[in-house]
């Protein structure tokens, strides 16, 4: 388009440009074709939407759901959630029954304070409408996991904030009291730990539960996996980034590796294992068997690098009683660059080993992929109509009543022919009995339909139903279940 | 017939508040004969006289959408539109369909969608199996005697026949919100922004909305959207509240040339269904009820929506309409998942406790 209004594609005189007819490509002859207009960015470009390898030709179906409409934030806001959640894990359980190491405290209690509040405003950017953030609190709705996670998200961050306050209390904010440092150590503080436990523990879980309560079959498929995986993930990663704030603040603190590496490896190994499940749950949904190769990558290498790799490095740090060989090393070569400096300020390399610092970014970085992962195979799941269809076929059920010549169904006088409740059809169906086979028979409607059934018990004698069927004397059929595959006859009658 | 409610004429009273005089509560008749508000005739409504039915709040009211007589004209979705100040899509042509509109969104709260059965594989084992040049060739009778005879050619079918038989076709079906009896984007909102009105519709308040979006992942059909690009909020179709209230049927309804779309009380609808489904099989074709409790056919079950208001007359498999055969609930999952995330709290915050006892042996 030029600055004059003209365009150089044939534009309709009387049509405001941006509403010029395009023709959006589909199929091998559209793409050959020379009429394609250039195409204007998508209304929602979130939604545009590659054709699968195999719906090249024909019509796209529309998906028959909508994808989420959440954005980046979201999956960054699980993960930010996730450490909040980890880290005051780790803090309560320094507090209970570790050694109550005021630096492992103070930085759980500044780290779940700051991953809420970031996540919080990740939240409120995410909303269509940000002014109206507060609504979230207007109700209490039990069957909303976003509403309770709203309220669980409110009480974690009040008392992470609570926490917060009281760490400054106690480093000195107001001055340096020995009452205020007691109240940060002693009871109050643990009260507080407490007290903060379950709803910390929510915002670990809710965020998987909050996608499994929807209709995108990649999520409600693996309702019972996705909460549980969220918050063993939420802890391997606040154990992690809790481990390296402490060697970042107050130096190289092996006592406090060895704690949280113990915890760290039974949470990487519970992220291992419910990722594992995760994946074979879905796994046969058409989106993720025609899955794009890079998100099969991805999903290897969160697994791989992003708990496999962190899992057997802390299993190592965890189970080794003395410091490790590397660590000699580095301290003699930091011995000689002091001597070749010609400083004594042992501060200077008094670091944690590095090796450490790569392990706790596998272990986040594999924590966000994982839920990167898990939000795209969602919204690759309701781009995809097949995913949709297999979700909601009606189970371990055969189509038995069809649309074919011998369903007209007039005739068959099934003016409420199947009844459903859970997973039972009841029918009745009129016909004549064709084959009697103790207490199995087969019964043709009019129009030459056949079905077979299990008679119930006692409802008739088989010496009654082949002298029926040797009559052909016309009779009705109370059914429970799918005909042809185990209905039971619960009453045969003639009519 | 003029009932007497007991309670006198008190507009006066009413306006004489309005001005800020105090009021003196009249007790018993006044002199004179009481004027009473006639309560037990009431005005006729439009909707008595367009759709013959009489709109009264808690009652549950919705469509019955019958396919069979869709003609595709897209009435619907224009007075949808015209009626709901709905803003334009944008001009975008599908290129692979005469569907253009697509599917439902925050700006289409009515869409036709066209099913266009035109595609090989639907002619398998219907159309005539391909003849060898053989069995064309006339036999010493001058008949084609050697046609096979276990098929009948698709013209020898009469037209209820060929109804039955799913060949190339062309269906159509006006869209719509099924205002589920227990809707899941209802049970999603976390802001109560969602809500059942009288007439048992499912409704967005627009003041309340704050866009968060779980309502468009809860949705089993894909009904509700937020504008993303116009006000940020939730939109679905109101079931024309605004117009229900006011005694008129929804705009669609209304204009719908062919009653494909018919609004009532859903209890009226229902027999009224039913009576179309029995009709439609006496002529052999395979009509059957999507959306109703109950009624169940084709495999199809929405009883864990508690049937939808909004319910339709299908003549194929579900799938063929964008419907799903079982549409689930989705916050049934809610109290699963978070079962197992309990107990997944429990052993991962046992075993962080046990972790952090061992001390740090070596300090």
């Amino acid at each position: 388009m030029t600055p004059d209004g003209s365009s150089d594609t044939v534009a309709h005189p009387r049509i405001a440009p941006h509403t010029q007819p395009r023709i959006v490509p589909h199929g091998h002859a559209a793409q050959e074709s020379e009429l394609i207009v250039p195409a204007p960015p998508r209304r929602h470009p979130r939604r545009s939407r590659r054709p699968l390898a195999n719906e090249q030709q024909g019509r796209q179906p529309s998906s028959p759901i909508k994808e989420a409409t959440w954005k980046w934030y979201v999956p960054i806001y699980f993960w930010l959630g996730g450490i909040a959640s980890g880290s005051w894990i780790a803090t309560t359980a320094e507090d209970l029954t570790g050694e109550n190491d005021r630096d492992v405290v103070r930085a759980g209690r500044y780290l779940a304070l700051g991953t809420v509040l970031g996540g919080t405003a990740l939240l409120v950017l995410d909303l269509g409408r940000r002014d109206r953030f507060l609504n979230m609190l207007r109700i209490v709705r039990p069957r909303s996991a976003m509403s309770l996670g709203s309220w669980g998200l409110t009480e974690f961050g009040m008392i992470t904030g609570l926490a917060a306050t009281l760490q400054l209390l106690e480093d000195g904010a107001l001055g340096a009291h020995p009452a205020l440092q007691r109240l940060s150590e002693g009871w109050p503080g643990r009260v507080l730990h407490l007290t903060g436990l379950p709803s910390a523990l929510f915002v670990g879980g809710y965020t998987g539960v909050l996608l499994a309560s929807t209709s995108t079959p990649a999520w409600a498929a693996r309702a019972r996996v996705l909460g549980p995986l969220f918050l063993a993930s939420g802890m391997a990663s606040g154990l992690a980034a809790l481990g390296a704030i402490v060697d970042a603040t107050s130096g190289s603190r092996p006592d406090v590796h060895r704690r949280l590496a113990r915890a760290e490896v039974v949470a990487l190994v519970a992220e291992l294992a419910l990722a594992l499940v995760s994946h074979a749950r879905i796994q046969r949904l058409p989106s993720v068997e025609r899955e794009p190769a890079w998100q099969r990558a991805l999903r290897r290498v969160a697994i791989g690098a992003g708990i496999g790799v962190p899992l057997v490095a802390r299993t190592a740090a965890a189970l080794t009683r003395h410091e490790p060989q590397r660590h000699r090393v580095r301290q003699r070569t930091a011995r000689r660059i002091r001597m070749l400096l010609g400083t004594d300020d042992h501060s200077l390399f008094d670091r944690p080993a590095r090796s450490d610092l790569a392990y706790t970014a596998l272990t986040l970085a594999g924590s966000l992929a994982l839920r990167y992962l898990v939000t795209h195979e969602g919204r690759r799941s309701a781009r995809t109509p097949d995913d949709t269809w297999r979700f909601t076929a009606a189970r371990g059920r055969a189509r038995t009543v069809t649309l074919d010549r011998g369903e007209q169904l007039a005739t068959e006088r099934r003016l409420r022919p199947a009844r459903l409740r859970g997973r039972l059809i009841r029918g009745q169906v009129e016909g004549v009995i064709t084959i009697v086979q103790e207490d199995r028979i087969r019964v043709v409607t009019a129009p030459g339909r056949g079905y077979l059934f299990t008679v119930a018990k006692r409802r008739a004698s088989p010496a009654e139903l082949e002298r029926w069927r040797d009559t052909r004397t016309p009779i009705a059929v109370r059914y429970a279940g799918v005909p042809d595959s185990g209905a039971i006859a619960e009453d045969v009658r003639p009519i | 017939m003029i009932a007497f409610t007991g309670r006198t004429e008190d507009k006066s009273s009413r306006h004489m508040e309005a001005i800020g005089h105090p009021t003196q509560p009249w007790i018993g008749a006044p002199q004179g004969a009481p004027v009473t508000e006639d309560t037990t005739v009431p005005v006729t409504q439009e909707a008595q006289r367009t759709a013959g039915t009489r709109i009264e709040p808690g009652r549950a009211y919705g469509f019955f959408t019958d396919t069979t007589l869709c003609i595709g004209c897209k009435a619907c979705e224009v007075a949808c539109k015209q009626w709901n100040n709905l803003p334009a899509e944008d001009f975008e042509l599908s290129g692979d369909s005469y569907d253009n509109t697509r599917e439902l969104s925050a700006t289409t709260w009515r869409h036709v969608e066209f099913i266009e059965q035109f595609d090989a594989e639907r002619f398998d084992g219907l159309e005539p199996p391909a003849l060898k040049p053989e069995a064309l060739r006339p036999d010493a009778r001058g008949l084609r005697a050697n046609l096979p005879t276990d098929f009948e050619p698709w013209a020898n079918l009469t037209a209820s026949e060929q109804w039955s038989r799913p060949g190339q076709r062309w269906i159509f079906m006006s869209d719509v919100c099924k205002h589920c009896v227990d809707a899941p984007c209802l049970e999603a909102c976390p802001t109560g922004s969602i809500i059942r009105t009288e007439f048992d519709s499912v409704y967005v308040q627009q003041d309340v909305c704050n866009g968060c979006g779980y309502c468009v992942s809860a949705c089993p059909f894909g009904v509700i959207d937020v504008a993303s690009d116009w006000d940020g909020k939730a939109h679905k179709c109101t079931l024309c509240y605004d117009r229900l209230k006011d005694g008129l049927e929804p705009a669609c309804a209304k204009a719908c040339p062919t009653d494909s779309i018919q609004f009532g009380p859903v209890d009226e609808l229902l027999h009224r269904a039913q009576e179309r489904v029995r009709e439609l099989r006496e002529r052999g074709i395979p009509a059957y009820l999507y959306g109703t409790d109950g009624v169940m056919e084709n495999e199809c079950d929405t009883s864990r929506l508690e049937g939808l208001n909004c319910f339709f007359l299908l003549i194929d498999r579900p799938e063929v309409y964008n419907l799903p055969a079982v549409p689930k609930r989705p916050s049934t999952n809610t109290g699963v998942g978070l079962a197992t995330s309990a107990l997944a709290a429990l052993g991962l915050t046992a075993a962080a406790l046990v972790a952090f006892a061992g001390g740090g042996d070596g300090r």
